[in-house]
């Protein structure tokens, strides 16, 4: 039995090498899924099981809810602009890297991955410190030049939480748009020129469409890091920031209402699904040129 | 040496090989031909033990080995793209095999040197592959077979990776090392003049069969179907009806369907002399050497005709010339029509 | 003629607005650019200068050069600790996941099965689900079988969160290898184990160190899953940290996130030198 599982694994044929991963993940991934979504159908308070019949009252209840809509709102559209902003960044970014020889290439690579191996903690931190208070780096640097005379308020603001999430999700937009853009076909770029096109008229009519596939990557990973981190608005949106993924996090650790939280978990979960679908169906759109029959 | 007796395999549904019949002799070097997908990778790879035959033998050395695994018969493969193991510098790719089969270390050594000398590669012993050239890497993939004395050498499409230029020298030098050796080796190729050059028998084979199994000069003089005719060097194909209008080539025909005609046999004349048939030139081109023209006759079949450059002016695009046949013994009649 | 003509006369007048609206164009770009490169270096710079101040608050830009910070890091016990505890936490799931993600490639990439795509894309689900929602699921999970928050419960949620990472990087390196180069040394007479070993294992090492240093990082940094997993008494760093940059403002948290930041970049070092920061990049 041994000898033959060895063998199996050895040629790498058939399921059994990856039946252990199979089972970890059975175990430890899709039965908690199940566990979470029935939480969110039960009465459970402070982790125990009141009542064990089912209910819809987690999910017409906070459905009804106004500040639910109002908190989801909030989520949304501090998502899509931190996103938004990312990619304004990172497609220069990529360009540049991708039109750049060995030493640059290897700095933008460092500059990027090395956020990658750091915690999100350490970065955002770096925030509270940038944008904090009346020391904060921004307030004592502008009141230096001379540009406002009273620090502005620039922590615990949508702004902050923007800024924050922007940076801190820049690397995981450089990368697929680097991939894209290094490996494209510069023979169409050379044709558009030729063809009388200007430059910054073929970065936008030829360059662009053509890194969408890289494009939809990197909006739908900073899209859905955004719409569900919870951290940085903790840190740098102040205690009354609240946003979908917060709310998951205040109901689960500080409330205890697990069967709210569970609710919300699954609406953050699934309404950021239908997002990341709507991104891919766009792309989908913009790249009708790559299926092969136009319907 | 190798006798490979009524092999089939398929692939899923698709039936690659029927029936393969072929036997090479010791020393001797066979190159299986023909077109991609015509299944003779699939036949070296059996008998290098890479697949495994649905019926049929195979015999390496008077031992059955159609069921044994690749490690344990005495084949040396040399790969497409050579497959030298990246990690390892030449030295250690050449040596793999003998350590492999636990041989003492100063035997491996000059093993290693004497074949290294061999392929005149010994001052690349340190090198890694990827800083060869192609013809390096080749040579390399080469003396890392004939390291270990296999009984047979396989290669399959061992000169594709390489420039057009290179190719042809690197034939003539594998040619002359296998003969060094006086191993025995069987290759694959669609190229028919690699075939031609380093193959003391050929087996041209399509869709899983061979068609013909004959030393070069016999494939090339007395093709034994259209197929073979048409793949190996150029040929003009003839049914019965277009053949008969040349006078001369009613004594070859006799009664069979069609006739295979080589550029080169033809004899054009811009002036008509009688006894040809007429037609005109549509199309010239310089080969080197020689001329080759399309010609094209009154009833529209074209024919391809080459004229080497010192026997005859060039001809004129739309001039009218007279063909005939300069030698017709060497027109081969085929059964049925083509 | 006239087609000639118009060649000529749309050329150089277009020209010179054009070329200043391109000349706009591109500067914009390339100062996005470099504006985005400022944004991804400035901020861990930033942390890392500050460490060193001498005034007991935060401040820019840092007053005098001191070390104190960094002493008075390695004088609490608890953070000592904590680091101690992810060290460890974070050993066991990267061991955990390479277990289980390398023959799972294997199969993926290589075995002939129905239902392989499935397979395939069961072992990377975890990736699309947010580290939170694996942390709230596993805490749930335990409550129905009495199974607590712990360094246990951590280690599988971290080792569930990983293993599509590490799955995927190995795969991707399988997927590049020649099977030739298995052939060839099968037929130079080597066993099929010494062609695992040997060839198929050896090409692959790259990206199990790669894997392997990936799943570290991310177990030794991971938020996410830890504030739903981790124990309360014996908190990892990651948690540790997260208290810290909430209730102390002293450059302590500064220093630190310094040595976080030098952490990672050693560890960079080595998989630049492993596997090389192109092949990473993807």
């Amino acid at each position: 039995m041994a000898a033959a599982f060895w063998t199996r694994f050895r040629d790498g044929r058939g399921i059994w090498p990856a039946v252990p991963a199979f089972v970890f993940l059975t175990i430890f991934f899709i039965i908690p899924m199940a566990v979470l979504l029935s939480f969110g159908f039960t009465e459970i308070e402070r982790g125990r099981i009141q009542d064990s019949g089912f209910t819809l009252r987690y999910l017409t209840g906070t459905l009804q809810d106004d500040l639910f809509w109002w908190v989801w709102w909030k989520s949304f559209y501090i998502g899509i602009l931190s996103t938004l902003l990312c990619f304004l960044l990172a497609y220069p970014l990529a360009y540049l890297y991708s039109e750049s020889g060995r030493t640059m290439r290897l700095l933008i690579l460092v500059l990027t991955i090395s956020p990658l191996l750091t915690s999100a903690i350490v970065r955002t931190y770096a925030w509270l410190v940038l944008l904090g208070g009346r020391r904060g780096v921004v307030n004592s640097t502008l009141i230096e030049l001379g540009v406002i005379s009273r620090p502005i308020r620039m922590l615990n603001t949508d702004f902050a939480v923007i800024v924050g999430m922007t940076q801190v999700h820049l690397p995981f937009m450089v990368l697929p748009l680097i991939t894209v853009l290094a490996a494209r076909d510069r023979n169409m770029e050379a044709a558009s020129l030729g063809m009388g096109a200007s430059r910054l008229a073929t970065f936008f009519k030829i360059v662009l469409p053509l890194s969408t596939p890289g494009i939809v990557a990197g909006l739908t990973i900073v899209f859905a890091l955004s719409y569900t981190n919870f951290i940085i608005p903790q840190l740098l949106g102040g205690g009354g920031f609240t946003t979908l993924a917060v709310q998951v996090y205040e109901q689960i650790v500080v409330v205890l209402n697990w069967s709210k939280g569970a609710m919300l978990a699954l609406l953050l979960l699934g309404s950021c699904f239908v997002f990341i679908l709507l991104i891919g169906l766009a792309g989908n759109r913009v790249m009708r040129w790559s299926q092969k029959e136009a319907a | 040496m190798i006798e490979a007796n009524g092999v089939n395999k398929h692939f899923g549904s698709n039936h690659v090989l029927r029936d393969c019949t072929i036997s090479v002799d010791t020393g001797e070097v066979v190159t299986l031909l023909g077109a991609s997908g015509c299944g003779k990778t699939t036949l070296l790879r059996c008998i290098a033990g890479f697949e495994t035959p649905d019926s049929g033998s195979l015999v390496l050395a008077n031992q059955d080995v159609t069921r044994l695994p690749p490690n344990r018969r005495d084949v040396g493969f040399v790969f497409q793209n050579y497959a030298l193991f990246p990690h390892m510098t030449v030295a250690e790719n050449v040596a793999y095999g003998l350590k492999a089969r636990k041989t003492a270390k100063e035997t491996i050594r000059a093993e290693v040197d004497k074949v290294l000398d061999l392929v005149s590669l010994t001052e690349f012993a340190r090198r890694y592959p990827k800083s060869l050239s192609g013809g390096q890497q080749q040579r390399v993939a080469l003396a890392r077979s004939l390291v270990l004395h296999p009984k047979v050498l396989l290669m399959d499409e061992a000169f594709n990776a390489l420039d057009a230029k290179l190719r042809g020298a690197m034939q003539i030098e594998l040619r002359k090392i296998v003969k060094h050796v006086g191993i025995t080796a069987v290759c694959v190729t669609h190229d028919q003049a690699e075939a031609l050059t380093i193959s003391d028998r050929i087996a041209v084979m399509a869709e899983g069969r061979i068609q013909q199994f004959a030393a070069p000069d016999q494939i090339y003089d007395k093709p034994a179907s259209a197929f073979v005719a048409d793949f190996v060097g150029a040929a003009n194909i003839l049914p019965r009806k277009s053949a008969e209008r040349f006078k001369t080539a009613h004594k070859s025909l006799n009664g069979s369907g069609a006739l295979v005609i080589r550029p080169e046999n033809f004899a054009l004349s811009p002036s008509s002399q009688g006894g040809g048939v007429k037609g005109e030139v549509v199309f010239a081109r310089l080969t080197g050497p020689a001329m080759e023209y399309e010609i094209a006759l009154a009833d529209g079949t074209i024919l391809r005709a080459l004229v080497d450059r010192d026997r005859q002016e060039p001809l004129a695009v739309g001039s009218t010339v007279e063909i005939t046949i300069r030698n017709p013994d060497a027109c081969v009649p085929l059964p049925g029509t083509a | 003629m006239t087609h000639s003509a118009e060649i000529i006369t749309t050329g150089p007048s277009g020209t010179i607005l054009a070329d200043w609206i391109d000349r706009v164009g591109f500067g914009l770009i390339w100062a996005l650019a470099a504006f985005a490169l400022l944004l991804l270096i400035a901020p861990s710079l930033i942390v890392v200068m500050i460490s060193f101040t001498e005034t007991a608050y935060i401040t820019f830009p840092p007053q005098g050069f001191t070390l104190k910070w960094y002493a008075d890091l390695f004088s609490r016990q608890q953070i000592i600790d904590s680091a101690i505890t992810s060290l460890r936490i974070s050993v066991w799931s990267t061991a955990i996941a390479l277990t289980l993600a390398v023959p799972a490639a294997f199969s993926l990439v290589r075995g002939r099965y129905p239902g392989k795509a499935f397979a395939g894309a069961l072992i990377v689900a975890p990736q699309m689900i947010p580290g939170m929602v694996i942390g709230v699921a596993l805490l749930f999970f335990g409550a129905y079988i009495a199974f607590r928050q712990s360094d246990l419960m951590l280690i599988l949620g971290l080792t569930v969160f990983c293993l599509p990472f590490a799955v995927r990087l190995v795969m991707a390196q399988l997927q590049l290898l020649d099977p030739a180069l298995e052939e060839a040394s099968l037929s130079l007479g080597a066993t099929r184990k010494r062609t695992f070993v040997q060839i198929t294992l050896r090409q692959i090492i790259p990206a199990i160190v790669a894997g392997a240093a990936f799943v570290f990082i991310e177990s030794f940094d991971n938020l996410t899953v830890a504030l739903f997993t981790a124990s309360p008494r014996g908190r990892p760093l990651s948690v540790e940290l997260y208290n810290l940059v909430q209730y102390d403002s002293s450059p302590m948290v500064a220093a630190l996130s310094s040595l976080e930041i030098l952490f990672a970049f050693v560890i960079m070092l080595v998989l630049s030198r492993s596997v090389g920061l192109e092949r990473l990049a993807k």
